[in-house]
């Protein structure tokens, strides 16, 4: 999957603007990442690229390249 | 998974029943701020719930339906072989909910009463076990009950209060021996994940546990006597671990969603319930909801719903899924097949069982 394929599905789930996000854009930063959208990266990764992911992993995210990390694996 | 499947045995009777107190979820904008209130009803889609109050108990609930179908069928309590209380929330430690039931509705000596430990997977896991002793034991019909008073265990300071709502039900089991009455189930359940959710105090692990409220990790806070979850392991499970059962469930039966006349889910919250029936490729309209009147109803939410849309519209025998998944972790789908004249419509109560036994 290309970077740029990665960063629209993000924004997707994000409910966010095309273009709003970068790889280093930080997630606290980002006033929609609260519950729901947690919840719905989750099932964004499990439908587009196949993984299942629990709390630790949400917690540990920093930035959007720490998603794009994870839809690489 | 787990299969199995039973012949000869139908269900011949679905009833609820929820308290007489309906608690509008607006009501919580002087507990929590009306902000948290206001995007917890959204994301959620609990718009009210009905709660217990004074000392009626998911077992006054559950025999309350029980005692509704038993009079609208014309059953005779002495006809009942097998009596089984499915909850997490029994009256006593001992013995066994289902011992006082039976005092109530009057059920003889000649049967076999018990309770099953179980929530939100209760519903298709009673069904199984209620159908696989009748079909063994010497008896005519059996009641299943289930039960659920899941308002007195969530802690006054967690928005998960907004969620969950007191309810019970009844199931009645015929023996027909008619082979063309045929139920299947897929069955699982994960113990490596007792902890997703759980009530950590009250049982005999943890016999003296605070009953102090204190902040939790997730910014909640709970006494050791209140239910804990992980919301987000939780979720994960619910749209991974249980489309995948129903799949598994649905290719080893050769059907597809297009054989299913409808689906009866248990209603966590209309967030998951939203994503599962998307991974399902299941239409809205085969999918009735409950989950914004009654919340969360644990092993009653599936009986509750099915009672809430063929209550008052009937519709001929109708081919059914049923799901349920939940604390266990457990979870279990059905095939079954249930003529909706035998599902009576919700009922109200504020009947409560006298003890006698404590001045508390």
């Amino acid at each position: 999957m290309t970077n740029e394929k990665k960063l629209e599905l993000i924004e997707e789930t994000f409910d966010v603007e095309p273009g709003t996000l970068a790889p280093e854009t930080e997630l606290e930063s980002i006033e929609e990442w609260g519950s729901l959208t947690k919840l719905s990266l989750i099932v964004m990764l499990d439908d587009e690229c196949g993984k299942t992911i629990n709390n630790d992993i949400i917690r540990s995210l920093k930035t959007v390249q720490d998603i794009m990390d994870l839809m690489e694996q | 998974m787990l299969s199995s499947t039973i012949r000869g045995i139908k269900i011949a009777g679905v009833a609820s029943a929820v308290p007489n107190t309906k608690v509008d979820n607006t009501e919580y904008n002087n507990v929590f701020d009306e902000e948290t209130v206001r995007k917890t009803i959204e994301s959620t889609g609990v718009r009210s719930t009905y709660h217990s109050v004074g000392k009626q108990t998911a077992s006054d609930l559950a025999y309350s339906a029980a005692k509704d179908l038993l009079d609208k069928k014309g059953v005779d309590p002495a006809e009942i072989g097998i009596l089984l209380f499915v909850s997490a929330h029994h009256d006593y430690i001992a013995p066994a909910t289902a011992f006082v039931i039976q005092k109530q509705l009057g059920i003889p000596e000649d049967s076999m009463v018990f309770d099953i430990n179980l929530g939100c997977s209760g519903f298709v896991y009673g069904l199984q076990v209620g159908a696989s002793l009748l079909k063994n034991c010497v008896t005519r019909k059996a009641l299943i009950l289930f039960g659920d008073s899941s308002s007195r265990v969530v802690s006054p300071k967690d928005t998960s209060r907004l969620l969950f709502g007191d309810s019970g039900a009844a199931l009645l089991l015929e023996k027909t021996e008619d082979d063309s009455d045929i139920m299947s189930f897929g069955l699982k359940s994960d113990g490596t994940r007792f902890n997703e959710i759980y009530v950590p105090a009250g049982g005999f692990r943890h016999i003296n546990g605070s009953h102090e409220l204190k902040m939790e990790e997730d910014g909640r806070e709970r006494s050791d006597y209140h239910s804990h979850m992980n919301g987000t392991n939780v979720f994960v499970f619910s749209v991974t671990d249980v489309p995948k059962l129903v799949r598994e469930f649905m290719k080893d039966k050769g059907i597809s969603s297009d054989d299913v006349d409808m689906l009866f889910m248990h209603q966590p919250n209309l967030f998951i319930i939203k994503n599962l029936l998307k991974k399902l490729k299941f239409p809205e309209e085969k999918a009735p909801m409950t989950i914004d009147r009654y919340g969360n109803t644990s092993a009653v939410s599936i009986p509750i719903t099915m009672c809430d849309h063929y209550g008052e519209n009937k519709d001929g025998k109708k081919n059914m899924l049923l799901l349920g998944f939940g604390v266990g972790l457990s979870w279990g789908v059905a095939d079954v097949t249930i003529d909706t004249e035998d599902i009576l419509p919700v009922i109200m109560t504020d009947y409560c069982f006298e003890d006698g036994l404590l001045d508390d």
